[in-house]
């Protein structure tokens, strides 16, 4: 019974196990018709975490992968709960030619059991076929359209990049260009334009047309030439934060140019369209080694761009520089349009009378399939002889090409000076320069001495100049005397008398009487004449004070004090 | 105001050189009638009584020109230029005579050098020497302000002014002194004959290593009494003096 009960149980496990170990490799791609080059991809999806053997993808390059991805799930039901997780494997791949691709099996190795994918077959088409397939079917394609499918060499004709799409795309998100050699290709829309958008019915479903790219294209070169496929991609909106894109390669194109025809005249020289000229020459007359201005002007509508300057036909002897070429050309949907402008510079050497045809060149004119001459028609040219004898000119570039002659003198200011005028270096240029710092450096070396001075040297100096400074303020006095200032005049003599001696004999105010000045004045050795004076002086400005003085006495008291000062100063 | 008075005769000597010469408009007036032969022999005056000035050289290059003597031509134009780099019109026709010459010579334009030569060397001569008695005046006046001024900020203002007037009566003193040395210089020659031979020795027995011809420029890199040694395009040689005039 435990045995039977055991088996039922060994039974269940294995049954659930094996439910939810159920195994699955699944390989899958995005499209199975691609263009050349066009990316795809390949993915592997199982639910086992096992060593993965992926297939060689023979033929087909691989462009970015395997990368790898791993989502989890659990559900609950009825209390039973179940949980797997995805493991996928993608690969973006693409193919180099055309043909049917086969994606062999991916292989995983479990340890209980190994399982293989599916194979799967990709076909790989021109664009065209892709394009035709598409139509009416494909969510989006892309197409590139010519207006020509033969052309001359040089003929101009228009290529369209366009990108069809069921839905209205929100927004244009990139395209590029194929490659292509011998034409040269001109983009005719402007940066500021809009992309135009029409609606067509394309075999009974509506497409938004979008033309990405307009072009004017010249062919260079005679045989098949060829348009590689371009991009595009475009974004869409699928709701107000989210958005996807729709991305593509378009057809590629082959253009048929023919030659232009064996028979070409002598002058031609590649250009093709419909053309006007016009000439222009600034003398008819100059002397040899001058140099002449010609100016052909080119107007009209055609390849402009592709040939070289046309050469001048003149003697040999004749020496043409390069030409300054002016263009003022439009690029425009029936080809380049305009004029160019070829200034040549002319330098005749030899001198004679010349019948000259300096131009003359063919075209090939497209609306008369035919060749098409134009002509300067026969110059006038005398040639003098040489101005400057013995000059020989030598092939060299003529700086600016207007300009013949060297520039005329200069008349106004001459600015003579000898060599014996330069001032630098000269004796007084070196006092000049010297004298300012040696100055300077005197006054600073004055004001450090001064500042260094011992106490009784700046006294002498104060003292020095006492006698000075007394006079002026007795000089002030006598001003003020005359002025009325009885009272004034006094005061100033007084204090110039006091300022004197309180400097001379270094005395504080206070100690200034009369008697003190007197004792001071007996021990520096003044005269007793002197002292004398001083006294009287002092005695009559004391007076003063208390009773008033006559002017004419104030003014004699100020000549004594005068006097009195006059004379210590010489004594001490 | 001994310093104001100083300056004030500088700057009135600096005037006295614009004082012109009435040979200069006689040979200016010679040239504008066309009479080459007088206008050159005006202008030749004034340089052999020692005259210089870019503007007389330029017209006398001018008049060697209409004369068909395109060495000397090309010599006063490089005459002219010497004095004052920046002078466009002797450059452009010194680069229109130029192409008239046969040797194929190569020459230093453009660089640091001549950038600094058109930029600093096209005052007059004594230009740098007013700017550096100039800038010692100034530099004296910030040092005696310097040491008398009590105040910090004045004390510092005048501490960086004289360091900047240091440093410029040091850079007029050097230029000034370069400015004379480049006039005064004579280290090139351009031919002033048709055509010379340069021989591998001064002698005249001595083998030709190359020919020179008119107004081709060289580097004159010694000489001795009849004979001077030059430089062409890396080539050296020996060629009479008489060939050749100096700038």
């Amino acid at each position: 019974m435990v045995k039977v009960r055991l088996f039922f149980v060994c039974i269940v496990l294995i049954f659930s196990g094996k439910v939810i170990s159920q195994v699955v490799l699944d390989a899958q791609v995005d499209k199975d018709l691609v263009a050349v080059n066009e990316q795809f991809s390949y993915v592997l999806t199982t639910n086992k975490n096992c060593e993965i053997t992926p297939p060689r993808f023979r033929g087909l390059q691989v462009v970015a992968g395997p990368y790898q991805g791993q989502s989890h799930s659990s559900r609950n039901i009825n209390g039973k709960t179940t949980s797997s997780t995805t493991y996928t494997f993608t690969w973006y791949l693409k193919a180099k030619e055309m043909g049917i691709y086969t994606i062999e099996r991916s292989k995983m190795a479990c340890k209980d059991s190994d399982h293989a994918s599916q194979e799967i077959k990709i076909k790989v088409a021109s664009p065209e076929e892709i394009n035709t397939a598409k139509e009416g079917i494909a969510d989006h394609y892309l197409t590139l359209e010519s207006n020509k499918e033969s052309v001359f060499e040089g003929e101009p004709f228009i290529l369209s990049l366009k990108f069809y799409s069921k839905k209205r795309p929100q927004d244009v998100e990139n395209y590029s260009n194929g490659l292509s050699s011998g034409i040269e290709r001109h983009d005719l829309r402007k940066p500021t334009d809009n992309y135009p958008i029409v609606q067509k019915d394309i075999k009974g479903v509506r497409y938004y047309i979008i033309e990405l790219r307009k072009e004017l294209c010249i062919p260079l070169r005679a045989g098949k030439v060829s348009i590689e496929p371009s991009y595009g991609s475009m974004w869409y909106e699928q709701n107000i934060f989210e958005g996807y894109r729709l991305e593509g390669y378009s057809n590629g194109l082959e253009i048929d140019v023919k030659a232009v025809p064996e028979e070409a005249p002598e002058h031609y020289i590649g250009l093709v369209g419909s053309f006007e000229m016009d000439f222009e020459m600034d003398k008819v007359e100059l002397s040899a080694n001058q140099a002449l201005e010609f100016k052909m002007t080119l107007k009209g509508n055609g390849n402009f761009n592709s040939f070289d300057p046309p050469p001048l036909n003149v003697p040999d002897h004749f020496i043409v520089y390069d030409p300054e070429i002016k263009d003022s050309l439009v690029v425009g949907e029936n080809g380049i349009e305009g004029t160019r402008e070829y200034v040549y510079s002319i330098v005749p050497k030899e001198k004679g009378e010349y019948k000259l045809t300096p131009f003359q060149f063919s075209y090939f004119d497209l609306s008369s399939n035919s060749f098409k001459t134009l002509t300067t028609g026969e110059v006038d040219l005398i040639v003098n002889s040489a101005s400057k004898a013995g000059v020989e000119y030598v092939e060299k570039q003529i700086p600016t090409v207007d300009t013949t002659d060297i520039r005329y003198i200069h008349q106004g200011s001459d600015n003579l000076f000898k060599k014996d005028d330069f001032f630098y270096g000269s004796l007084l240029y070196y006092v000049t320069v010297g004298s300012p710092l040696c100055l300077a450096l005197l006054f600073i070396s004055m004001k450090r001495r001064k500042e260094n001075m011992s106490a009784e040297a700046r006294l002498a100096l104060k003292q020095k100049g006492a006698k000075k400074s007394t006079l002026k303020v007795l000089d002030e006095s006598r001003n003020l005397l005359q002025a009325g200032q009885d009272q004034e005049a006094l005061k100033s003599l007084q204090n110039a008398m006091f300022n004197f001696f309180m400097t001379h004999l270094n005395m504080p105010l206070s100690e200034l009487s009369k008697n003190s000045i007197s004792t001071h004045l007996k021990e520096k050795n003044i005269s007793a004449e002197t002292i004398a004076s001083f006294e009287s002086c002092w005695t009559k400005i004391e007076m003063a004070q208390y009773a008033p003085v006559g002017a004419e006495n104030m003014a004699n008291t100020i000549d004594e004090t005068e006097k009195m000062i006059q004379s210590i100063n010489s004594q001490l | 105001m001994r310093l104001v008075l100083l300056t004030y005769c500088l700057l009135l000597s600096l005037f006295s050189f614009g004082i012109s010469n009435s040979k200069f408009h006689e040979g200016n007036d010679a040239y504008s009638h066309q009479e080459y032969a007088l206008a050159l022999e005006k202008y030749s005056q004034l340089v052999s009584e020692g005259y210089h000035s870019a503007e007389l050289y330029y017209n006398l290059g001018n008049t060697h020109y209409q004369l068909s003597e395109i060495g000397k031509a090309i010599w006063s134009y490089e005459k002219a230029l010497e004095i004052d780099p920046s002078f466009e019109d002797a450059r452009f026709n010194l680069d229109f005579v130029n192409m008239l010459t046969v040797d194929q010579i190569d020459q230093d334009k453009g660089g640091l050098g001549s950038w600094f030569k058109g930029i600093f060397f096209s005052q007059s001569i004594n230009f740098w020497a007013y700017m550096s008695a100039l800038m010692s005046i100034l530099l004296a006046t910030s040092l005696v302000l310097f040491f008398r001024s009590r105040q910090r900020k004045l004390k510092n203002l005048s501490m960086l002014l004289g360091s900047v007037f240091g440093l410029l009566l040091l850079f007029t003193l050097l230029t000034a002194h370069f400015h004379k040395g480049y006039i005064q210089d004579q280290s090139n020659g351009i031919i002033i004959v048709e055509s010379t031979a340069v021989r591998l020795s001064p002698l005249e027995e001595a083998q030709l290593s190359f020919e020179l011809h008119e107004g081709s420029k060289v580097q004159i890199i010694g000489s001795n009494a009849e004979w001077v040694e030059v430089e062409v395009n890396e080539n050296t040689g020996w060629m009479l003096k008489e060939d050749l005039w100096e700038i």
